[in-house]
């Protein structure tokens, strides 16, 4: 492909587009030095998928220790990408400070450093977009927890904080939002007010229940169940949504 | 009518890499110095600025700074395009551009070599010169 002015960039097309439909093209300079070139097709409304009538209904909660607990009782575990490579960030980051600022050399470790956050950034999504993408086709309905992750952040400690930034719920909740939509599917946002500590069966609060506690053990009826398992499926209760009797929990 | 993007990764030339670089940085840095002003322009006079203004207002950069006006000298006409407002522009710093030198464009973070491979040499005849070198 030929850029009028800049110069011949080769493409590897790996899925087909309209090119009659393309209404705009955009270049992309990442700082790894990476070039993307972006076409924007225009697509008739013919196109998008009918919403169907909604069946299945799942929510997500979201954690720390584990990164999605869902209401059908499927675990996804928190990869931690940026505190994995923390260690390989923190020697690069260190190259780049004892090299002479704007020389050839600086300039090629502040180009690996870019190529570090950029794959951790790559990372993160492909996993959000594979998660949405499995659970768009499997169900009907998304309810997420209407988090105040700022909030969240500015809380917490420094280890914690980072352990949020790193997990950034924000991106999984886009995502996962933009998968459902996309395939005309309904995304509920409810309130994570107690969520925790609110006992699915009997609707009690539990106040004594810490962050340490993983198992919620409900003081009034008894009920136990995991922590997480529990908060998802009160989620899902407050959605207005009755979990089938078949669930992984009972 | 819904839209969407279709994202591809693309490979070129090294030089071709340093002329998209730097035609970038040199778009960032004009359209934030036209930003700039347009906001101390809302500052002063609590006013937003249209289309015409803003071009209005990029003439007027110009003449009162010649490095803003240096920052567009060496870049090609369909660069300039991508700034709105910009449109009028391209004349005029064509025609100082092969009158004399523009001026060094302070630009923080690239090398003076980039600078150097940016600038303009007369476009066509350069590139025809060149092509009569590779024939001979």
């Amino acid at each position: 492909m030929q850029l009028s002015k800049i110069g011949f960039f080769t493409l590897i097309i790996h899925r087909d587009f309209p090119l009659e439909r393309v209404s705009r093209v955009r270049v992309k300079l990442y700082p790894s030095g990476k070039i993307y070139l972006v076409f924007l097709v225009v697509e008739p409304e013919a196109q998008k998928e009918q919403p169907r009538e909604p069946r299945k209904a799942v929510d997500v909660d979201l954690g720390i220790g584990r990164l999605a607990t869902l209401s059908d009782g499927g675990i996804l575990g928190n990869p931690r990408p940026l505190e994995r490579s923390l260690e390989r960030i923190r020697v690069l980051q260190r190259n780049l400070s004892r090299k002479r600022f704007l020389s050839k050399n600086w300039l090629k470790a502040k180009r690996k450093l870019a190529k570090e956050h950029e794959y951790l950034k790559d990372f993160r999504r492909d996993l959000f977009f594979k998660l949405g993408a499995l659970l768009a086709q499997e169900y009907d309905v998304l309810v997420l927890e209407d988090l105040d992750v700022q909030g969240l952040i500015q809380r917490g400690e420094a280890k914690r904080r980072m352990r949020l930034y790193d997990s950034s719920f924000s991106e999984i909740r886009r995502i996962l939002e933009w998968e459902f939509r996309k395939r005309g599917r309904v995304v509920l946002a409810v309130p994570a007010f107690n969520s925790s500590r609110e006992c699915f069966l009997c609707g009690e609060i539990n106040r004594g229940l810490t962050l340490e506690d993983r198992v919620f053990h409900c003081p009034h009826c008894g009920f136990t169940l995991d922590r997480d398992l529990n908060a998802s499926l009160v989620l899902l209760k407050r959605a207005g949504w009755v979990p089938p009797f078949q669930c992984a929990c009972l | 009518m819904g839209a969407r993007a279709y994202k591809f990764r693309a490979y070129c030339s090294k030089s071709t890499a340093r002329v998209l670089e730097t035609q970038l940085k040199t778009v960032c840095k004009l359209y934030n110095k036209l930003l700039h002003a347009e906001e101390e322009e809302y500052r002063n006079t609590k006013h937003t600025m249209g289309e015409n203004e803003l071009r209005q207002l990029a003439l007027d950069l110009r003449k009162r700074n010649p490095e803003s006006g240096a920052a567009l000298a060496g870049c090609p006409a369909g660069r300039r395009k991508a700034l709105p407002g910009t449109e009028t522009l391209p004349r005029w710093f064509g025609e100082q551009a092969k009158e004399k030198e523009a001026p060094q464009i302070p630009l923080p973070g690239v090398p003076s070599e980039w600078l150097e491979a940016f600038k303009y040499q007369g476009g066509r005849a350069v590139r025809k010169q060149r092509r009569r070198l590779v024939c001979n």
